[in-house]
């Protein structure tokens, strides 16, 4: 433990929690501003210390992936944008929302989409997503007369989609986990799939009961003045297009980059619609990607300066020394991800799972129960992965409050969304164990207890009734094709 | 407040770039594919972190630290190709010069590495190419790794 390390972390930590608190005006310095000025404070100190770094762990601190795949993700929702994708998903979801199934299967599967399709990225989905989750709850708001309704809908699509890249078997973190820790391929997604039905439940729950604040009178008047435009040709065409090959690549799992898959589409759906560059900046918003850059540099900043090892060292002290013990320390352990929100739960993963994987082996002799290190690394990468929701500094959340213009951070009702959901997993993992093979009978009937409570969660939410035979279907559908996916 | 402010914004766009352009110098730019998955990580026998090789080119830095967690050598031998390796001893992540300099080993012990540079992890990779197979991208990994192992093409890197 180094004091440079020490006084990073004090600076690191000082700076999130007094933007968030607003103790620095976001007027005078807007959080991006904020990190890199706290940044150079570390650096600055830490050399007038003595301490000798190297620039590079900064950089191979910066993980290309998600930034690439969240401008991959914005472009492509502007080719679809403006191609009329999003009417045409909007009337289908219309058509759907009056047949027997109802709103609730709607919501349910659209919320749930992300996580059923999992990308590398929870971004990819984001941006094509919440078009649709706002024309369908500005729709069910009008109907019900429950304004808060797009509040909860956006929040539960967000959480899903920020947690959707645990389980992602294309370059998701629970490879990280499975690498590092030398488990089996694959054997973390469902137990993360079905915890993520529950935090996309719980999310809805708390939106409607925590959290106060509804979307502004003048967006719902702008929202219900749009006119219903009809679906084009091109619109449905592109939406059919997308649809395909996200569903193409999860099947295939073809070794060519997410990133690559969705510009090449982005240009047939140029070409077949007609667009031009104009059209794609459209869905660009450069807010959470210069937060998630800046997020990058100042955790690479505490890397190079040993912040984490300082972080692992305290927990280390305290399991030792205080009366919460290894066992306590562990919970809080799988917990740092929500309590340490970074703009991409790779960060955090990548620099705390040794430490992890280490704490879960001690408990594991001492209780001499092998699986307790097991129910640790799922648990606390699924809280890694969500971590990017509630975070401040180019979460996905903060695309989900953009789009809402919501004055008050979903933060705090998000984070606990993800405090609820991670024992699920770790309850699944205790009771199922790891393995890549998905039909067990463990597995289905955890599937189907999933998705009749998160359906029911649903059903009573948008219509008020817990037996809505459509929010029962849609869950077991869903839930029951993240066994098949 | 407002240009400080720009100037910042901007300079982070320029970081971005500024990665993009280091990847092309290290002359392995397919390094910026990588996902980060560590996907490669569970199946090298010698337990070396093979995304490191990655993040080698992507800052054109062979000297950075990766993890090799299943290398045996002889402390004397760690020490003498980096005194800074990390290696595990009774349970602790040290350096094998402070582990000499503690008395916790001798020169003679044989130890097991937990990081170490990644031009040095390059020469002990045995090139089965098992991280490549298992890629999701099927990045072209031995290829940065030859390179390492590469006076010359080191110093590219």
């Amino acid at each position: 433990m180094t004091v440079s390390g020490v006084v990073a972390l004090i600076i690191f930590f000082g700076t999130i929690l007094a933007s968030l608190k607003g103790w620095i005006s976001q007027r005078l310095f807007p959080m991006q501003v904020a990190l890199l000025i706290a940044s150079l404070l570390i650096v600055i100190i830490g050399f007038a210390l003595g301490e000798r770094a190297n620039p590079s762990v900064i950089i191979t601190g910066t993980f290309l992936h998600p930034i690439t795949a969240t401008i991959a993700g914005f472009i492509l929702a502007g080719a679809l944008k403006s191609a009329g994708a999003f009417e045409a998903a909007s009337a289908w979801i219309r058509k759907l929302q009056n047949s027997y199934l109802g709103v609730p299967f709607a919501v349910i599967v659209l919320m749930n989409i992300p996580t059923l399709l999992a990308m590398p990225c929870g971004r990819v989905w984001v941006s094509p997503l919440i078009p649709v989750a706002l024309a369908l709850s500005f729709d069910i708001a009008a109907k019900t007369g429950d304004r808060k309704m797009p509040v909860i809908i956006v929040s539960g699509l967000v959480i899903n989609a920020a947690a959707s890249c645990g389980p992602s078997l294309i370059g998701g973190i629970g490879l990280i986990g499975e690498g590092m820790g030398r488990y089996p391929s694959g054997s973390f997604s469902d137990h993360m799939q079905f915890a993520i039905m529950f935090m996309t439940a719980f999310a809805m729950i708390f939106s409607k009961y925590i959290y106060s604040e509804t979307v502004s009178e003048r967006m719902f008047d702008v929202e219900s003045s749009e006119e219903v435009k009809d679906m084009s040709e091109h619109g449905t065409f592109s939406l059919l297009l997308f649809v395909t090959v996200i569903v193409a690549t999860i099947i295939i799992k073809p070794a060519i980059p997410i990133q690559a898959i969705l510009l090449c589409t982005t240009l047939f759906i140029m070409i077949i619609a007609k667009l031009g560059l104009d059209d794609l900046m459209r869905g660009i918003i450069l807010h959470p990607l210069t937060a998630m850059i800046s997020g990058f540099i100042a955790a690479g900043v505490l890397s190079m300066f040993g912040g984490f090892d300082v972080l692992v060292y305290l927990l280390g002290f305290i399991s030792e020394h205080t009366p919460l013990g290894y066992v306590g320390v562990s919970v809080i352990l799988i917990y740092i991800p929500i309590l340490l929100p970074l703009p991409c739960g790779r960060i955090i993963a990548v620099s705390l799972i040794p430490g992890v994987l280490m704490f879960g082996e001690h408990i594991a002799q001492m209780a001499a129960i092998p699986r307790i290190q097991e129910v640790m690394i799922v648990s606390f990468i699924l809280a890694g992965a969500a971590s990017c929701g509630p975070s401040p500094l180019g979460g996905i959340g903060s695309i989900g409050e953009g789009r809402l213009r919501l004055k008050k951070s979903t933060g705090m009702f998000l984070s606990l969304s993800v405090f609820l959901a991670v024992p699920v997993a770790a309850f699944s993992v205790s009771a199922i164990g790891l393995s890549s093979e998905s039909f067990s009978r463990g597995f289905l009937l955890e599937a189907v207890i999933t998705g009749v409570v998160t359906g029911m969660i649903t059903s009573y939410i948008t219509t008020k009734k817990a037996f809505h035979p459509g929010g029962i279907a849609g869950g077991l559908v869903t839930s029951l094709l993240m066994l098949v996916l | 407040m407002k240009k400080i402010n720009i100037f910042l914004f901007t300079a982070i766009v320029f970081y971005l770039g500024f990665i993009g352009a280091r990847a092309f110098f290290s002359g392995y730019p397919f390094s910026l594919i990588c996902y980060n998955c560590k996907s490669c990580d569970s199946i090298c026998v010698i337990g070396i972190d093979p995304q490191g090789f990655m993040a080698a080119s992507v800052a054109d830095d062979p000297d950075i630290y990766i993890y090799v967690t299943n290398y045996r050598i002889y402390a004397g031998e760690a020490e003498k190709l980096d005194p800074d390796m990390i290696i595990q001893c009774n349970d602790k992540k040290i350096k094998v010069s402070a582990a000499l300099n503690e008395g916790l080993i001798s020169r003679d012990t044989e130890i097991i590495t937990y990081k170490m540079k990644a031009k040095d992890a390059a020469k002990v990779c045995i090139e089965c190419a098992a991280c490549e197979r298992v890629c999701p991208v099927k990045l072209p990994i031995l290829d940065v790794i030859k390179g390492l192992k590469n006076p010359g093409r080191e110093k590219s890197l």
